[in-house]
């Protein structure tokens, strides 16, 4: 019976450890902010690497999500002749959910995933230890600046994703379905209110703290070696997938 | 000085160290030798607080630091130097990097000053040539020594080397084992040299602790250590696989 029960807890103890680990480091982050004392080095560093290094990446996967909304409704399109209404299809969808979407996977994919292996290995080769040593506290050197580096970075991203996205949709639309740019263009600007872009750009920073807290969580709690390190990732893309998912669905819930 | 009083650890059922008490004069190159599993590093990390004792007290300069919580143990850290048994060095930073960073934040220097105190550790360590190279183009040696550097950077009273001369070449043991004595004599530093290297100990230290069953089964100068009768630590600094160590 023990052991049965043993086996039940397990899950439900390993899961309030990390939901705990992840609230504590997030509350640590945001004391950081008062007074502000972020490491502006590593920050640089961090929005360099996980910022301007994603830029191709994000750019390639906007234009051509852009470019599949607009084939998706293409059919219907032709079909009911409804092309006055293909640009605010396309940037509705965009800036609300789209966009900060797939853009949040992608960066979850490659930011984060990076982030708790670099902290995973930093962890079991003692270095995050030697910072300690260093009388250098490893929570404010590492975790802090790459956090608030994922928030404005992502942020930053899903606005330069955006524009991209809709540009690509602009693009198939001329060339699929023969819409002229100033027609979609207008009604891009008639028809997507600010609140669309508002929204859809909470959502972007909300997911890049989400991302920043998962993966820092992951990396600094990781144990033994390689293998280690493989299952601090693997968790932290599975954790990021289901927090971006869900976040997701209470800010579109909240606001609607 | 450093005072370990009635030190108790384990791990789970393990018992790692069991009642354990010397003291360490200032000055001294101290070596804690012993098997391997026998607690040697683990009694260091007490004094960084990497470890807490789970009975006992950690003395350091008069003031016990047993219960110091981590932001408190900063302080204690900027007396402490460790140099890690694979030197511990950051990756991601040429040596220079880093050897400077930490020297930026201590002092609050800005970069070029950091950069030049830094450049002097690694001429003390014979390294200025290596300064901008990373960590992973170079030798388990040569990163050794630049740990070294780093450490002394920071001008510590007292500096941890565990296990300093494990997986490196007799050559770059002996060079290391002379580094850590010139170190002491040149900057004053008290060294606590966590080893299972009989030469060194004979080379460069003036006192010994020998951890057998994680107790303190000896303690002495290496002349004591030479002299001694206890069939343990003959048997250990002799390394014969016969007698009562099993």
């Amino acid at each position: 019976m023990s052991a049965l029960v043993r086996r039940l807890g397990a899950p439900v103890t390993s899961a309030a450890r990390d939901a705990g680990g992840m609230t504590l480091i997030a509350w640590r982050a945001l004391r950081a902010l008062y007074p502000l004392n972020i490491e502006r080095e590593e920050l640089v560093r961090a929005m360099y690497k996980f910022g301007y290094m994603s830029l191709p990446i994000v750019a390639v996967t906007a234009f051509f999500a852009g470019g599949i909304m607009v084939l998706q409704a293409a059919m219907y399109v032709a079909q009911y002749g409804a092309y006055t209404f293909v640009g605010w299809a396309a940037g509705f969808v965009t800036l609300r959910e789209m966009g900060p979407l797939l853009i949040g996977l992608m960066f979850s994919g490659r930011v984060g995933a990076n982030n708790a292996a670099e902290l995973a290995t930093m962890t079991i080769t003692e270095q995050v230890d030697a910072l300690r040593v260093l009388a250098i506290d490893p929570f404010r050197y590492l975790v802090v600046p790459r956090l608030f580096a994922m928030i404005v970075m992502l942020f930053c991203l899903t606005a330069i994703g955006d524009l991209v996205a809709i540009g690509g949709g602009a693009l198939i639309a001329r060339l699929v379905l023969g819409i002229e740019f100033r027609l979609f263009f207008d009604s891009v600007s008639a028809m997507v209110v600010m609140g669309d872009l508002t929204i859809g750009l909470v959502k972007s920073a909300v997911f890049g703290l989400a991302i920043g807290v998962v993966s820092s969580h992951f990396g600094l709690t990781v144990k033994g070696g390689a293998r280690g390190v493989g299952h601090a990732v693997n968790a932290c893309v599975v954790g990021n997938a289901i927090l971006i998912f869900v976040v997701d669905y209470f800010i579109t819930a909240l606001g609607t | 000085m450093i005072r370990f009083e009635h030190i108790k650890k384990s791990f789970g059922e393990k018992v790692v160290l069991d009642d354990v008490s010397f003291d360490i004069p200032k000055g001294r190159v101290q070596f804690v030798i012993g098997m391997s599993g026998t607690g040697k590093s683990v009694l260091m990390k007490h004094l960084v607080g990497l470890l807490k004792p789970d009975s006992g007290d950690v003395w350091l300069d008069g003031e016990n630091i047993t219960r110091l919580t981590e932001r408190e143990f900063y302080r204690v850290r900027k007396k402490c130097g460790m140099v890690f048994q694979h030197s511990t060095l950051f990756d991601s930073m040429t040596i220079l990097e880093n050897i400077a960073m930490p020297i930026r934040k201590h002092f609050a220097l800005d970069s070029k000053a950091a950069n030049a105190r830094a450049m002097e550790a690694l001429e003390l360590v014979h390294l200025g040539k290596e300064a901008k190279r990373l960590p992973p183009e170079l030798g388990a040696g040569v990163r050794k020594r630049a740990a070294i550097a780093r450490a002394l950077a920071l001008k510590p009273d007292y500096l941890i080397y565990d296990e300093p001369t494990t997986a490196l070449d007799p050559i770059a043991a002996r060079r290391i084992d002379g580094l850590i004595r010139e170190m002491s004599d040149k900057t004053g530093v008290t060294s606590l040299v966590v080893s299972h290297d009989v030469r060194s100990i004979f080379a460069i230290s003036d006192s010994v602790a020998f951890l057998y069953r994680s107790k303190l089964q000896f303690l002495g100068t290496p002349a004591e250590l030479k002299a001694t009768t206890d069939p343990i630590v003959k048997q250990f600094i002799n390394g014969l696989s016969q007698g009562p160590i099993t």
